[in-house]
């Protein structure tokens, strides 16, 4: 399955990368192909949207609005936040798997 | 990029033994960032210590990331004129009523400017939290030189 993961949070500097590193780490060990958007205080590199398009599942973890968050119009979204991501990662893959298959 | 001297350096650095202490006793959470912003100061890297725990404090309200018995506050605050990260082995502080006690202590300040040269570095230090061979390096280790080593390690990947 192939999942693309937008992380946020209000520094910028902490959660933001645990979270992804978390789902980056639950999805691998899970067997998907994850593709990780960190909207941390050094900015981001928007995922282009060939790539969301292709994508069976979009993750959300964020305490602050997603950026360009339109790009992801019509995608199945899982919506939760860092500090969910950094506790229970394998959770939110599951959910993401669930949503996909819906 | 070439670096002069030693003094340039210690400038350049985020991870110095300065900001490394490896017995820390804290009666609580404030207490403990209260004497790891101190030694920011200490090292010349921040003015006001009050200033520093207090923005923490504000950040800290909103949730403090924790994993593995390690917490990390952290804060943009203007206490501060470079990133500095402080890291302390302590006796147990409570950051969270629903987690562990945690024994060791990241606190990350980022000065309040934008366009920060060390947010790759620090970025890359969160990424590591999620690493358990990194964890338990740092939880292991017992010298500030190899722990110096250790978060060096930490920014490149």
């Amino acid at each position: 399955m192939k999942i693309v993961v937008v992380t946020s949070c209000a520094t910028g500097i902490a959660h933001t990368f645990m979270a992804a590193s978390a789902l980056e780490r639950a999805g691998k060990a899970a067997g998907h192909e994850m593709i990780i958007e960190t909207q941390g205080a050094g900015g981001y590199k928007p995922t282009p949207p060939d790539v969301i398009a292709s994508a069976d599942v979009v993750i959300w973890a964020n305490d602050i609005r997603i950026r360009d968050s339109h790009r992801f119009d019509g995608c199945k979204i899982v919506k939760s936040i860092p500090k969910k991501a950094i506790k229970e990662p394998q959770t939110l893959i599951a959910e993401a798997e669930a949503l996909a298959k819906s | 990029m070439k670096i002069a001297n030693y003094w340039e350096w210690i400038n350049m650095s985020v991870f110095i033994e300065e900001l490394i202490d490896l017995e820390l006793v804290a009666r609580d959470k404030v207490d403990a960032i209260t004497q790891m912003a101190q030694l920011v100061v200490n090292a010349g890297r921040g003015t006001d210590t009050l200033k520093i725990v207090e923005d923490v404090l504000a950040r800290d309200a909103m949730g403090t990331p924790q994993i593995d018995g390690i917490a990390i506050p952290h804060a943009r605050t203007k206490g501060v004129s470079k990133s500095s990260v402080v890291v302390a082995r302590t006796n147990g502080v409570s950051f969270d009523a629903d987690e562990d006690l945690a024994e060791i202590l990241f606190l990350i300040l980022v000065p309040d400017l934008a366009g920060d040269e060390h947010i790759e570095i620090l970025s890359g230090l969160a990424r590591r939290m999620m690493d358990p061979e990194f964890t338990s390096a740092i939880r292991n280790e017992r010298d500030k030189k190899s722990m110096v080593r250790i978060l060096e390690k930490s920014g490149k990947e």
